[in-house]
């Protein structure tokens, strides 16, 4: 399996690669009002209006400032972005490397995360795309 | 892969059948107005329409739909003819069949499970009556070549076909008439066909190309003809080159003996004065001779195999690729057909999906030609050639996307066009005439849009000729035309089609919509009251309202407006709605032209900018900072505005968003949040409005107070967008306005979706993103109660108008109630302050006196018949009403049995000196004696315990 990593705040999280179409810094976005909170707001890719989730957000912790090096991880399904921090390296994995959440990892986050993969320097937490793009998961 | 194929090949077979089936309603309705004098013209082409088909379904042996197609035609047949008249009920069992014929052919494969053998036993008859054509089983029409049928009139006169290969050069002539050139170089082999003819000609030999025989559909067969100049041309009053036309129509024109440039204009002779015409065609020969109208003996079918061997045989000598397709029959039209039907564009089918990506391509075309202008404007002074180049691909651009976009357009004849016919079959139903009258047909309209009009405009001319135009005896008796006419018009209006529905009917009678309206509960009664016209028109709106008095097939059940109206608003359109009792009813529709592109106006507020869509905008206002006398005022804690001395409720954008406001001070320039909360203007209000020009005005700023100059700043104005929503107007408070754009609507993503606010988001030019708004939940976001609005002006402009004719004629509003049954009582209606209702289970009793729980405290009950010489109350069951008289000193219910009316009256109260103390007098109302009370008299008497009441002065505290 191979996941693209990126970072908010500290923590190295990854999506199936799979699962991306694209990386840009289209960072133009669009506030949306009355939106869900985790709604950043809305950005022209190419002609089609993508969402781009503050994942931030989205796992319960605070807002993401645009820096340098925040990017969009944009998700194939639903036309979805993910605001990230920074993007990291497409990492392999193999299968007895990744463990499903350890039981103490409660919470919002906890909802989101799939797996966890143990990396040589770091543990990676693998986020459900199909959880993120949930409407009603985690908070509203 | 193949079962892909040929299901693409059934869909096309479904769209052109679909097609024809579309042409050959008009035609139809066409020939039955012109009754007698039927243009062959017409009859030809729905004759052709039908058989195509035939054609087309027997290629596919869908064997139900060729064998209702093939006796519609027979039918046709009879018109072209003209052995049959045209009349109301042929052309409704045409309109039947082809109905059915429809249903089968949008399930193609699953036809022969759909019953149509009533359509079919209806055109028989019409077939039988005339008995022209020889009954033959309609089966036997051709579907493959397998088993050649032999003509068996052909045989008994004992004709032979026989094939040689060599050549009766004596009779033998170029093919003039050939729909197509023969490809270069293979045209040198050619299949020899001898066929015998009548007995004078002896054999008849055809030189043909033998890529034509291949090219002719397995489906057809050959036939061969022989035309006497004479009695087949001369007499019938047709020239050689029309005769050959009409074989080209019918079918593939393979061969002739005639040279018909020579023989037609110089007179030539054929030999034995004989034309041979050799040909494929569908038809079958009893019926393919009676369209060319020669007799079936001039014609002899030709066994297909045998056309098939002399054709092997010729192409053993030379080998070649696949033949060519054959063409349609219609652009194998020659072009000399002088009437022809009108020359149609060329056109392909291309999918929606198709079309929606090239203009999702082509917007981001013009953003990208924007952004390489940016980008290109400081080089075009090192390299001028680069303007011209840039122009260039300025122009296409634009041209293209507008051609993309114009993709989308369809006309909306193509819509109304289908309605003829409802209105044809409607009055049939309802014994009516009518007649509709269709206007600006070329007006064009996004084909979704066109789409979903369909079913509200098909609902409204029902309504139309349901209850709008009268049965044609009382249209006479009140001096209309016999005939009712509706009118269906589209028209172009400031970027908007506005589509009228018109009729010169009975009118929709408001009364009668309230009435039913109050029956269903669908409103209540003091509302109703209070209503102008145009909203009790509005009243059918309503879900449920029908005024029909019977359910019918044609309407009555009463889903019928609201459905229309939420459709028509579906498509981002508005419907208004207009009658005159006995002059009509027209209900227009404003329509956008395409749902993807929408005119609409840019606004900002802070620092984000906004679409309106301009359907919704109805004015744009501005506040200016200085002019005290027209500003925003507060009411409670609401904004509003004074707009032509009417209130117009405010929001403002930036709150209602809940966005952070963004002011640009007027002369230091860089932003700051504007700490300003409300529009409103909180100057204490002028006492005049002259002299508060005069009046140092507050700055916006609040920092600078009383500071002479912002007020000058048109930065400070407060502008005011008015949105329509529905009948209701709100003001939209935004900090910026831009120009209009056209944008194209993307709609909301599945995540912001339940954002009430927006209607979608656009793509602006910049490449920017921006939302949509949505009047109407703007209003709602907003918080605003429309109805009770209304309400509150309507109960305002009732008062005025009471007023009003209270000073004109110097009347007076009275309550009138009983007491006792039979005894009314009236009282100024100036003098009551409320009017109760109560359950006399929860009237109290202390000793003598009752008292009713009222706003919290106990309101004793005062009844007339122990203060005055009247008849004691009637009991009422459940129910007893009080009134609370207007004053100022005690607070006291007055029992009454049953309130009756409030009424308006100019009657003179007498009084006499035997009238007792606590009446003011007596009056005729309404042709009832009604005696007047005079309230300050009662209390006097209340006050006083007179009677048989108890003395007490109220003994709850609280009451004054």
């Amino acid at each position: 399996m191979q996941y693209i990593t990126f970072r908010i705040d500290h923590r190295l999280l990854g999506v199936d690669v799979l699962m991306v179409r694209e990386i840009n810094r289209v960072l133009d976005i669009t506030p949306v009002q009355h939106a869900p909170e985790y709604v950043r707001g809305l950005v022209n890719l190419r002609g089609q209006t993508v969402t781009i989730f503050d994942l931030g957000v989205r796992l319960g912790l605070a807002p993401r400032k645009i820096g340098e090096e925040s990017h969009n991880v944009v998700l194939k399904s639903h036309t979805v972005g993910l605001l990230v921090d920074s993007i990291g390296d497409v990492v392999k994995t193999k299968k007895h490397d990744v463990e499903p959440p350890p039981a103490n990892m409660g919470g919002i986050q906890g909802a989101f995360v799939s797996g966890v993969a143990k990396l040589e320097e770091e543990l990676l937490m693998i986020l459900s795309v199909r959880k993120i793009l949930e409407r009603s998961g985690g908070e509203q | 892969m193949s079962q892909a194929r040929e299901q693409s090949i059934i869909d096309e077979f479904i769209a052109e059948s679909c097609e024809h089936l579309d042409a050959i309603e008009p035609h139809l309705l066409a020939l039955e107005q012109e009754g007698e004098q039927v243009p062959l013209e017409i009859v030809n082409r729905v004759f052709r329409a039908a058989h195509s088909i035939k054609g087309a379904s027997g290629f596919h042996s869908f064997k139900p739909i060729t064998k209702l197609s093939h006796v519609m035609e027979g039918v046709l047949d009879l018109f072209l003819k003209g052995k049959t008249n045209v009349d109301v009920d042929k052309v409704d069992a045409l309109l039947a069949g082809m109905d059915k014929l429809r249903a089968m052919i949008e399930a193609p494969q699953s036809c022969d499970q759909i019953p149509f053998g009533d359509e079919l036993e209806r055109l028989r008859a019409i077939l039988d009556e005339h008995r022209t054509v020889p009954q033959r089983n309609p089966e036997n029409v051709p579907g493959s070549n397998a088993e050649p049928k032999k003509e068996p009139k052909a045989e008994a006169r004992g004709m032979t076909f026989s094939w040689v290969t060599e050549n009766d050069k004596a009779t033998e002539t170029k093919i003039t008439t050939a729909p197509r050139d023969f490809p270069e170089g293979q045209g040198s082999a050619k299949v020899e066909l001898n066929v015998a003819g009548p007995s004078p000609l002896g054999i008849v030999s055809f030189e043909i190309d033998p890529q034509r025989i291949a090219g002719v559909p397995a489906n057809m067969e050959f036939h061969a003809a022989w035309v006497y100049p004479e009695s087949d041309l001369k007499k019938k009053g047709r020239s050689l080159q029309e005769f050959l036309t009409q074989v080209a129509s019918f079918g593939e024109c393979l061969a002739s003996n005639m040279n018909v440039g020579s023989a037609s204009e110089r007179g030539d002779k054929p030999k034995n004065d004989v034309y041979c015409v050799f040909f494929a065609t569908i038809l079958e020969v009893d019926l393919m001779s009676k369209i060319l109208d020669i007799p079936p003996e001039q014609m002899s079918a030709i066994e297909t195999s045998a056309v098939e061997a002399a054709r092997a045989q010729a192409s053993m000598s030379s080998t070649r690729t696949d033949p060519p397709k054959p063409s349609c029959e219609y652009q194998a039209l020659p072009k000399t057909l002088a009437n022809s039907p009108a020359p149609t564009r060329e056109t392909i089918r291309i999918g929606v999906d198709l079309v929606d990506r090239m203009m999702n391509l082509a917007g981001e075309l013009v953003l990208g030609r924007n952004q390489l202008r940016q980008n290109l404007e400081k080089l075009v002074y090192e390299n001028p050639k680069l303007g011209h180049v840039m122009q260039n691909v300025d122009v296409v651009t634009s041209e293209l996307q507008e051609n993309i976009v114009k993709m989308r357009l369809q006309p909306v004849g193509k819509l109304f066009n289908r309605f003829p016919r409802v209105v044809r079959d409607t009055s049939r139903k309802l014994f009516k005439e009518a007649e509709l009258v269709l206007e600006g047909l070329e007006v064009e309209l996004d084909k979704s849009i066109l789409e979903s009009l369909s079913d509200p405009l098909i609902h409204m001319i029902r309504n139309c000729l349901d209850h709008g135009i009268e049965p044609p005896e009382q249209r006479a008796r009140i001096g209309k035309p016999r005939a009712g006419q509706i009118r269906l018009g589209a028209l172009h209006e400031g970027g908007q089609v506005i589509i009228t529905i018109a009729d010169d009917g009975a009118g929709i009678d408001g009364d009668k919509v309230v009435e039913k309206a109050l029956s269903d509960g669908a409103v209540e009664a003091d509302h109703v009251r209070t209503m102008t016209q145009d909203e009790r028109l509005e009243l059918i709106f309503l879900p449920g309202l029908s005024t029909a008095k019977a359910v019918s097939d044609v309407s009555g059940r009463g889903v019928g407006m609201d459905v229309v109206k939420t459709n028509i608003e579906e498509i981002g359109g508005h419907i208004e709605i207009e009658s005159v009792p006995e002059r009509g009813t027209t209900i227009h529709i404003r329509l956008p032209l395409t749902l993807a592109i929408i005119p609409s106006l840019i606004v900002g507020a802070g620092g984000q900018r906004f679409a309106i869509p301009q359907v919704n905008v109805q004015e744009l206002v501005c506040v200016r900072a200085g002019d005290a006398s027209h500003k925003i005022e507060m009411l409670g804690d609401v904004e509003i505005l004074r707009l032509r001395e009417r209130l117009l409720p405010i929001v403002s954008l930036t709150r209602t968003l809940n966005l952070e406001s963004e002011f640009i001070h007027p002369s230091t320039g860089p932003q700051v949040t504007d700490r300003m909360e409300w529009l409103a203007d909180h100057r204490p209000p002028a006492p005049i409005p002259t002299e508060a020009a005069t009046e140092p005005p507050l700055c916006q700023c609040q920092a600078h107070e009383n500071c002479d100059d912002c007020p000058q700043h048109p930065e400070s104005d407060i502008n005011i967008v008015v949105l329509r929503v529905g009948v209701n107007r709100i003001g939209l408070g935004v900090e910026e306005l831009f120009d209009t754009q056209e944008i194209v609507v993307k709609p909301l993503a599945n995540h912001v979706k339940d954002c009430q606010c927006f209607a979608g988001s656009t793509i602006m030019n910049d490449g920017s993103v921006a939302m949509i708004l949505d009047a109407t939940g703007m209003a709602e976001s907003a918080g605003l109660r429309f109805a009770e609005i209304r309400a509150e002006e309507r109960r305002r402009e009732k008062h005025e108008a009471r007023i009003e004719e209270s000073r004109s004629c110097n009347q007076q509003s009275i309550l009138v109630f009983n007491n006792a049954l039979e005894e009314c009582f009236a009282l100024p209606l100036g003098d009551v302050s409320r009017l109760e209702i109560t359950d006399p289970q929860r009237i109290e009793r202390i000793g003598e006196q009752e008292f009713v729980a009222y706003r919290g405290e106990g309101l004793p009950l005062v009844y007339l018949h122990k203060f005055l010489p009247v008849r004691p109350t009637a009991k009422n069951g459940d129910e007893l009403y009080f009134i609370i008289p207007k004053n100022k000193r005690s607070m006291v219910g007055i029992v009454a049995s049953r309130i009756l009316d409030t009424i308006e009256t100019d009657v003179t109260i007498k009084k006499d000196a035997a009238m007792a103390r606590g009446l003011a007098g007596s009056a005729i109302v309404d042709g009832r004696l009604t005696m007047f009370l005079n309230v300050d008299e009662i209390l006097d008497l209340y006050e006083e315990g007179e009677g048989t009441g108890n003395a007490l002065a109220s003994p709850v505290p609280g009451v004054s």
